[in-house]
């Protein structure tokens, strides 16, 4: 049957599902194809073993835009964001350090190791959320198009020429630190202990294929400081149920407004017809039409097996076969039999609650990284950990936990080729357990289940193209008006009626929603749809 | 009497050329210089008996042609040669390549058009970015109409490139030499030679983003090279400085600067001689600044901006005296890169991060005998080697041994294609980060002063509130490689820094 | 979570309203039975014991000791004696007032300085090219303030080596309680008669209950912050915070604040060396302050007028209150009243505002929001001269 769609999205990831729903929410009939059983993309809870739900790639939430929240009324449809206050960090001498349980005792922690460091610390986070605030314009809004002179373009050109005016030069200098320095040597220039530089560091690397001394770090920091910029309205932490039912609540919205959504419908191919969109053809041949498609897939799956080069310029073809995906990391999600104990802070306590992370210098970080340059994953990674189960008891059964880790550096680009990762993988996450091993004596033995991603099990089962969570690096050179390319980041792409609205977009990765809700703006400020 | 109206502290190549912009101007201008000689980093070196360096840095096509003129060099003997000169990057295997500044007298195989491409989008921001270069920073945000103007002039003539090439500007701008090289070329010695540019003395690999900018600038301003070399240069600058009726006193160590009421009133030098001068320029490291002045002479943040200003020697440069000149399976050549591949490079570089050794340095060769005989005796060699990598922090220190091995790293990553390089050698210099600091007050071994990192140049260089030469305290200013435009054999920072002081302090 | 202070264990047992909050990381009791006002009552009529350790303390040693806190604070260091404390303030290079504290001269090269923030690093960075050496004893000194017209009685009866006749308002002196040396300091925070004892954290306990043991005779309590805040109200103290903001951790600037914006002109000693932030301080003195802080008195009349407008009497919190109200002029908001407290000794509603200077003469008749059954009112409140309690006791030997 071809019933016509307004706009038919491929992939049900949280930004093709925000999409869909804001252009329900006007009117439009909207039609959400997903190739697995669930929706989410890599915003996803499963249950891989029974009784204990990971959030098996994406696993805490801290961009989600407060007007999707509200617009959608996600809390309506079962959104919750517990807190994750704490950082704790653990060292391999023995010493830890444990920032965010309060002012005065982040300031005895840092204490521990520089008394001075303690004391510019909120400082430091005070100027970091002064930036973050006037970035937020940026990533709430479409990336200016240098090339066009169209008055609305010219003005948000100018708004931002206006807030480069009344901001300072001082905010421009820092601006201009954060851009081309490295988290290494931005941080030393305000801190003097490796044991608070290198775990603040470690932030700026996440989801990056660049060390802790690779310029350009720096920037990344801020998003550590982004959830300040939405004030008291705290959109940060960690959601009940797993990153999954962030997407089941927008995709409860976007039904609830209209939208139909299919899952276990693999799309082959857009329908392209004289340049044009037409619709798409599914892996089992069906037709369905619609007046613009909509890619909530990477810009390499969305061009070059979506779309296909015979239909693209090759200089277009060329710039995105040069927009670098280069996938840098892994997961390994464990179902516990008990808490890890620390071996420099036993016992269970308010550590375990936050956020741990594995950082314990700037040398082991630049190890790990110089492991993955060469094309093997690192022997000793830097770590991201959380215990979802601590504050939200669903995740597990009675007594048992859940335990997610973020892991750097896993290379897409094996120096054997990608395909050797399924011989690696099981090594790969045995480098990261004997990590906590060493960290947390036992832990080994109160491991029930092990799931090791790796990029490769990223591609293949979530569809992110050489595992890259951002669906694209987040370099500066891939930002803003040069996202996915040149002259094709506002959500459009070269063919017509086909849009772009997912990670590799402006503003680019993370749960934030914005790419599909600015994609949705935009095409119905066109009459796309 | 000994009464100077201005006084330049080091006669390095741009504390020279600032005495000659301000004596030019009627200023009476007394260079203090601590070594024996004047000249700096750019001064002849007998390094061995009969075997001269023509100046520790080696390069000198970033001096500009307009720059010579206006400081009367040409009458001092000073000429340029007729064409750059051509980098050739050794292979083991064959004649391996070589790099031009022009793609046409390039020879790459098969990266020929590659590199053709990469000139073209490159050089159409020439004209901008040399604009750029050879001016005063501009204000960062623009705040007169005049500065509007300029700003405009340069937002316009990049626009001029057409929306295509602008992004492929823009996009080129924070990347990393690797990626770019990888999206142009196939060759990975064609890589590593480009590559190689941008490494002297900054704490980057091929890999590190900011590298492409950091080889798009220097080819904006490449042109002719001086004949002779640095040391020539020096000659006709101290030549030119005192036929204008300045002086140069060398063995001159200043050892504070005397401020008096938010004024410098003059210096006062090791030995503990007083001299006055309401003007006082800084032609050596900025943040050697900072001992010289009384502890609270500077605002706070200026202060502390200038204390964070990262400078980190990562090179070490050795010197060769040779039966023969170096020899390839490419020939006899002036310039040579050495580096097989990228990842070659950046395991190099990995090296100091740990505070080791690169185990097979990137090696930036010059032989200066090929074009100047008079360097060495009849028929021998002199080679000029920047050798990266090599931390100033080593671990354990730097020592003979250390020096020993550095020396053996360069050797052997020669031999790889010319095998008799070790009978060749008659004699040898290891200048290590640590000797350059205490020899030449590179500081840390920087012998740029100051990182040419992206957050230090143009309005930042060396610091967001020093960016134009002028500093807080009235008289005081800075003329050296640490300032706008950057290190190397330029001549710009003290041109641009004495006229900087000529205008005055009264805004 | 806070920490107990070296006192804790004597106090923790002695606040049966289990009223705590958190200062500096410690645990402060707000007040030990549920109506503080017997704690007031003592402060003003016998003496209360407050613990007062949670506050940053530094000692500055070395041959410019006195050079460099000149350098550091708007008080010229240099002047202060031996035995002599001087409250000061210490600004930013922009003139803006970054804290304030007290300094104490215990030798000629050795002082102690108090701040309500850490200020380690400000001291370290600004240490730079003077001899000294800086100490964080902030964690190792214990501090209790014993405050009224009894205090002088009680410590006459437990501590030796001090003779209480000659020790002066804001002068210093070393003695012993029992077995443990003790520096005492005529200073406090009430505006009355009153002392802080200083001593080693391992002395605390037997310095605390040496001193509660001779108060019994005296009607001595132990009392909280609550007490603490109606008396500097009424004594017209300033606190870091509330009435003022140091100034590094102000995002807008409208926030922050020179010295002689918020009443502490009076500590800036120019005309010397400059020091940190002189050169702005000197302008500003110059020009003249855009703001000031002043003493306001509401004008009972008109409080009872709008309560009665809604049938009711005046009824005013019983606590002070630190909640910033705007103060008008003819319909324009002129400032803010930031700390405000009903005075049983004056029996008047007093609050501390910051107000433009050109209305900031004593005896200009301004208004103060105040709300009634949710309504937000205006009452007329006068500018009056600070401390608006002021007794002779405080400073007569």
């Amino acid at each position: 049957m071809t019933r016509k769609y307004d706009a038919i999205i491929v992939g049900a990831g949280h930004n093709g599902l925000v999409c869909a729903a804001y252009l329900a929410k006007a009117g439009k009939k909207v039609l959400v194809l997903e190739r697995r059983h669930l929706v989410g993309g890599a915003a996803v809870s499963e249950q891989i073993f029974p009784g204990f739900t990971f959030s098996s790639c994406s696993y805490v939430v801290s961009l989600l835009r407060p007007k999707i929240i509200r617009d959608l009324e996600l809390t309506k449809h079962g959104l919750h964001i517990l807190p994750l206050e704490t950082t704790f960090n653990p060292y391999l001498d023995g010493t830890y350090l444990l920032r965010g349980v309060d002012a005065a005792s982040t300031r005895r922690e840092i204490s521990k190791f520089s008394k001075r460091d303690a004391e510019v610390a909120p400082l430091f986070s005070q100027a970091m959320a002064e930036l973050s605030r006037l970035i937020k314009p940026i990533i709430d809004s479409p990336a200016p198009d240098l090339g066009s002179l169209k008055p609305s373009n010219l003005f948000e050109l100018l708004r931002m020429g206006r807030i480069l005016k009344d901001a300072g030069d001082d905010w421009v200098a820092a601006n201009l630190k954060m851009m081309t320095m490295s988290a290494a040597d931005f941080l030393s220039e305000w801190f003097e202990s490796e044991k608070l530089i290198a775990p603040m560091a470690a932030s700026g690397i996440i989801g990056t294929f660049l060390g802790v001394r690779s310029p350009g770090t720096a920037y990344v920091l801020l998003h550590h400081y982004m959830g300040e910029i939405d004030g008291s309205f705290r959109a940060w932490g960690l959601p009940k149920g797993g990153t999954g039912s962030i997407s089941n609540a927008i995709a409860a919205s976007a039904r609830a407004l209209g939208v139909e959504i299919r899952t276990e419908a693999p799309v082959k191919h857009v329908l392209i017809k004289n340049g044009e969109a037409k619709g798409v053809v599914l892996e089992n041949g069906d037709e369905l039409h619609a007046a613009a498609v909509v890619s909530g897939a990477d810009p390499h799956r969305t061009f070059l097996n979506l779309v296909g080069e015979k239909e693209l310029e090759p200089d277009f073809v060329t710039q995105i076969k040069r927009f670098r995906m280069r996938g840098s990391s892994g997961k390994v999600n464990l179902a516990l039999d008990r808490l890890p104990s620390f071996k420099c802070l036993p016992g269970a306590g308010l550590h375990l609650q936050g956020d741990i992370t594995v950082a314990p210098g700037i040398d082991y970080l630049e190890r790990a990284y110089d492991d993955a340059k060469y094309g093997d994953f690192s022997k000793k990674p830097f770590m991201n950990i959380v215990l979802p189960s601590v504050t939200d008891p669903d995740v597990a059964p009675p007594g048992k936990h859940v335990m997610s880790v973020f892991v750097q550096y896993a290379p897409y680009h094996l120096k054997e080729g990608p395909d050797a990762w399924p011989s690696k993988r099981e090594a790969f996450g045995d480098a990261v357990c004997d990590v906590i091993e060493e960290l947390a004596p036992g832990f080994k033995s109160s491991i029930l289940h092990r799931h090791v991603l790796t990029p490769w099990d990223l591609e293949k089962t979530y569809g992110l193209t050489e595992g890259n969570i951002f669906h694209g690096e987040l370099s500066v050179e891939q930002l803003a008006f040069l996202r996915p390319a040149a002259g094709w980041a506002r959500y459009r792409t070269p063919v017509k009626k086909l849009w772009m609205c997912a990670a590799g977009t402006h503003p680019g990765g993370g749960i934030m929603g914005t790419p599909g809700a600015l994609c949705a703006s935009m095409m119905l400020s066109e009459g796309a749809a | 009497m000994s009464s100077f109206d201005a006084l330049i502290i080091g006669a390095g190549h741009n504390g020279l050329a600032a005495a000659i912009t301000l004596q030019k101007r009627g200023r009476r201008v007394l260079v203090l210089e601590a070594r024996s000689v004047a000249g700096g980093l750019c001064a002849a070196r007998e390094f061995h008996p009969g075997f001269t360096a023509p100046g520790v840095l080696h390069d000198t096509f970033e001096v500009r042609a307009p720059l010579l003129d206006a400081l009367g060099l040409a009458q001092h003997g000073l000429s340029l040669r007729d064409a750059d000169v051509p980098v050739h990057a050794p292979t083991s295997k064959d004649k391996g390549f070589i790099l031009a500044h022009d793609p046409e007298r390039s020879q790459l195989g098969e990266d020929q058009a590659g590199y053709a491409e990469l000139c073209r989008v490159a050089d159409a921001a020439r004209g901008a970015l040399s604009t750029a270069l050879d001016a005063a920073p501009p204000p960062m945000i623009p705040g007169q109409v005049s500065d509007f103007f300029d700003f405009a002039k340069l937002g316009l003539s990049l626009r001029a490139l057409g929306a295509k090439d602008l992004y492929g500007f823009l996009r080129m701008l924070p990347m990393c030499i690797a990626d770019l090289t990888r999206d142009h070329f196939k060759n990975e010695t064609v890589m590593a030679a480009l590559a190689g540019a941008t490494l002297l003395d900054e704490y980057v690999g091929p890999w590190s983003a900011g590298t492409a900018a950091r080889w798009l600038l220097q080819r904006a301003v490449s042109g002719k090279e001086v004949a002779g070399g640095p040391a020539a240069l020096v000659r006709a600058l101290k030549a030119s400085l005192e036929s204008a009726g300045g002086s140069v006193r060398t063995g001159a160590r200043v050892a504070a600067l005397l401020v008096e009421k938010g004024q410098v009133v003059g210096v006062k030098l090791e030995g503990g001689e007083a001299l006055r001068a309401g003007l006082v320029g800084v032609a050596i490291a900025p943040r050697a600044l900072l001992p010289l002045l009384p502890p609270h002479a500077l605002p706070l943040n200026v202060f502390d901006e200038l204390s964070r200003v990262r400078a980190r020697g990562t090179s070490a440069k050795v010197h060769l005296a040779l039966e023969a000149p170096i020899e390839t399976r490419g020939g006899r050549h002036e310039r040579l890169r050495m580096g097989d591949s990228l990842d070659d490079l950046e395991r190099a570089f990995d090296a100091i991060k740990y505070r080791q050794l690169s185990r097979a340095p990137a090696l930036d060769v010059r032989q200066p005998t090929v074009a100047d005989l008079s360097l060495a005796p009849r028929d021998k060699a002199v080679a000029s080697i920047w050798v990266n990598f090599a931390p100033y922090d080593v671990d354990g220190g730097w020592s003979d041994d250390r020096r020993k091995a550095v020396l053996d790293a360069v050797l052997a990553r020669i031999e790889r294609y010319d095998a008799g390089i070790r009978q060749k050698v008659i004699a040898a210099e290891v200048l290590d980060p640590k000797t350059l600091e205490a020899e030449y007050g590179a500081p840390n071994g920087n012998v740029h002063h100051a990182e040419m990192s992206l957050d230090q140049l143009l309005f930042m260089r060396p610091t967001l509130r020093l960016a134009h030469y002028r500093t807080p305290v009235e008289g005081l200013f800075l003329c050296g490689s640490g300032s706008h435009p950057g290190g190397g054999v330029r001549l710009a920072p003290g041109w641009l820094g004495a006229r900087a002081a000529l205008e005055g302090w009264a805004s | 979570m806070p920490r107990p202070t070296p006192f804790h264990e004597r106090l923790a047992k002695l606040n049966e309203a289990y009223a705590w909050k958190e200062w500096s990381g410690y645990y402060a009791a707000c007040r030990y039975e549920t109506n503080h006002i017997y704690e007031y009552t003592a402060f003003r009529r016998s003496a209360g014991l407050l613990d007062v350790s949670p506050l940053f303390k530094y000692e500055v040693r070395g041959p410019d000791a006195a050079r460099f806190l000149a350098y550091v604070t708007v008080r010229d260091a240099t002047k202060l004696k031996v035995d002599r404390v001087g409250y000061c303030c210490w600004c930013d290079e922009r003139g803006k007032i970054i804290d304030d504290g007290t300094l104490t001269r215990l030798g000629d090269e050795h002082f102690l300085l108090t701040a309500a923030e850490p200020t380690w690093r400000w001291l370290s960075h600004l240490a730079r090219g003077f001899d000294v050496k800086l100490d964080d004893v902030s964690d190792r000194i214990a501090v209790l303030a014993l405050q009224g017209p009894k205090s002088r009685d009680v410590l006459k009866a437990c501590v030796q080596g001090i003779d209480f006749e000659t020790l002066t308002f804001f002068g210093s002196a070393n003695g012993r309680l029992g077995a443990a040396p003790v520096r005492v300091s005529r200073t406090g925070y009430t505006g009355d008669l009153g002392y802080e004892i200083w001593c080693d954290n391992a002395h605390a306990l037997p310095v605390f209950d040496a001193i509660t043991e001779a108060g019994r005779a005296y009607a001595l309590r132990v009392c909280g912050l609550d007490a603490l805040d109606m008396t500097r109200v009424e004594a017209g103290f300033i606190l870091l915070g509330v009435d003022y903001f140091s100034a590094p951790h102000c995002v807008r600037d409208e926030r922050r604040s020179t010295p002689f914006e918020v009443g502490l002109g009076f500590t800036v000693q120019l005309g010397r060396e400059p020091f940190m932030g002189s050169a702005a301080l000197e302008a500003e003195k110059k020009a003249g302050p855009k703001w000031e802080l002043v003493g306001l008195e509401t004008d009972w009349e008109d409080l009872e007028r709008l309560y009665d407008a809604y049938g009711l009497p005046p009824s005013l919190p019983g606590q002070a209150s630190r909640v910033a109200v705007p103060v008008y002029l003819e319909g324009h908001r002129v400032g803010q009243a930031t700390s405000h407290t009903w005075s049983p000794m004056l029996k008047r509603f007093i609050s501390l505002a910051t107000v433009r200077a050109d209305v900031a003469k004593p005896g200009t008749e301004l208004k103060v929001e105040h709300t009634v059954e949710y309504d937000r009112r205006a009452v007329k409140a006068r500018v009056v001269q600070k401390p608006f309690y002021d007794p002779e006791h405080k400073r007569k030997p």
